[in-house]
């Protein structure tokens, strides 16, 4: 049996989860409100946009979905204008948050009113002279976030979460292939995959990138001395290290133990990006560990910086 | 009449010295915060700001330093054929 996931790689039991909605829906056109979890690039927009497409109507056709960027969200009164009033009451429709941790707060107060759970699976929402009815078989809300902390905390409550999966270096394989389209070197695939950070889009966005070597060389197999004449042209570290994680490294490496303030003057970095943005992917790759008194290099951030040497 | 001085967290500024700056026909912009002081010291001269032809210059710059409301970005998918 054909499924609309099928085009996703990797995350079964996410899968399994959202088929399992889907069947009740299609039924019942009830749907949870669901809250998508997953690292920067792991596609958790695709996986709640392809469980949109799946949703229908009255009618048994498909929904229609909006996708809004959270970020451009201020104000309630242009929530209800531009969204709510031409789209949502009175319709049948999916709305999907993207970015949701930048929904502000006056729009989250709103939404636990409109979401509050209840025998009926309706709510009535009031605003100045309006009053706004949202039957839940008609009207699904979707969010998909990095940071599920700068949610309201009742707000989620009100949410089915569902976390997306790491992806296994056989997902990111498969994901390189099927959008390089042409073939590569099993040695030089394994190698590829290293450098990817278990990210999807990055393996999205390799396999453009090496599509469209081959095709201005007119060759049909990305093979190892092309591996190589990329990394070089393009500046690929091992593991996908960029240039700031490798000095972060080269810092620690000057000193047994070294404070976070001191990592801070050296790289000119504040102590919030780099506990943010270089030292979660470092700690993650056992190259770096955090004590009590300060940041240490491991014996294997060690080995790796003397084969950078 | 009201105090000449006022308070501490008052400064004082000669009606001459602003005759000098500005002309009887002029408008000039006053925060809308300040238009309350305003009146309570009008109102010492028994004159009411109503009297006085303060809308043009008032509306004109609000209206002008107002940002017109952004728009939400968004994006409308429809799956059926």
């Amino acid at each position: 049996m054909t499924s609309a996931f099928d085009k996703i790689i990797g995350q079964p039991k996410v899968k399994k989860k959202l088929e399992f909605f889907l069947e009740s829906q299609s039924k019942t056109r009830l749907s949870p409100h669901l809250l998508f979890v997953a690292p920067r690039g792991s596609g958790k927009t695709l996986i709640a946009q392809t469980y949109a497409s799946q949703l229908v109507n009255s009618e048994g056709k498909k929904r229609r979905l909006v996708t809004i960027n959270c970020s451009s969200l201020n104000r309630l009164k242009q929530f209800v204008n531009d969204i709510l009033l031409p789209f949502v009451v009175g319709k049948e429709i999916t709305i999907l948050f993207d970015e949701a941790s930048e929904i502000p707060r006056e729009i989250s107060m709103v939404l636990l009113t409109i979401l509050n759970p209840n025998q009926e699976n309706r709510n009535r929402f009031s605003f100045q002279d309006l009053e706004m009815d949202f039957d839940f078989r008609n009207v699904t809300f979707l969010f998909a976030t990095t940071e599920p902390h700068k949610l309201f905390h009742a707000l989620i409550d009100r949410l089915e979460r569902v976390d997306l999966e790491d992806y296994s270096s056989e997902n990111l394989s498969v994901i390189l292939k099927r959008n390089v389209g042409l073939e590569i070197n099993e040695l030089v695939l394994k190698e590829i995959v290293s450098v990817l950070r278990g990210n999807a889009r990055q393996a999205t966005l390799l396999a453009k990138h090496i599509r469209n070597y081959l095709e201005a060389k007119s060759k049909s197999c990305f093979d190892a001395s092309d591996w190589l004449k990329y990394k070089e042209q393009m500046g690929v570290n091992p593991l996908g290290l960029t240039p700031l994680e490798i000095k972060v490294l080269r810092c620690l490496a000057e000193k047994t133990e070294t404070t976070l303030t001191n990592l801070s003057a050296k790289t000119q970095l504040t102590r919030e990006a780099l506990q943010r943005d270089v030292e979660l992917h470092l700690q993650k790759l056992n190259l770096m560990e955090v004590t009590p008194t300060g940041r240490k290099l491991t014996a294997k951030g060690m080995t790796l910086l003397s084969e950078l040497k | 009449m009201a105090k000449a001085k006022g308070t501490k967290h008052h400064m004082t500024i000669k009606l001459e010295d602003l005759n000098k700056m500005f002309k009887d026909s002029q408008v000039i912009p006053i925060p809308k915060s300040f238009v309350r002081n305003i009146e309570f010291l009008l109102s010492a001269h028994n004159v009411s700001l109503d009297e006085m032809p303060k809308d043009v210059a008032v509306n004109t710059i609000v209206q002008k330093n107002q940002k017109p409301e952004e728009k939400v970005a968004f994006q409308t998918t429809d799956f059926n054929d």
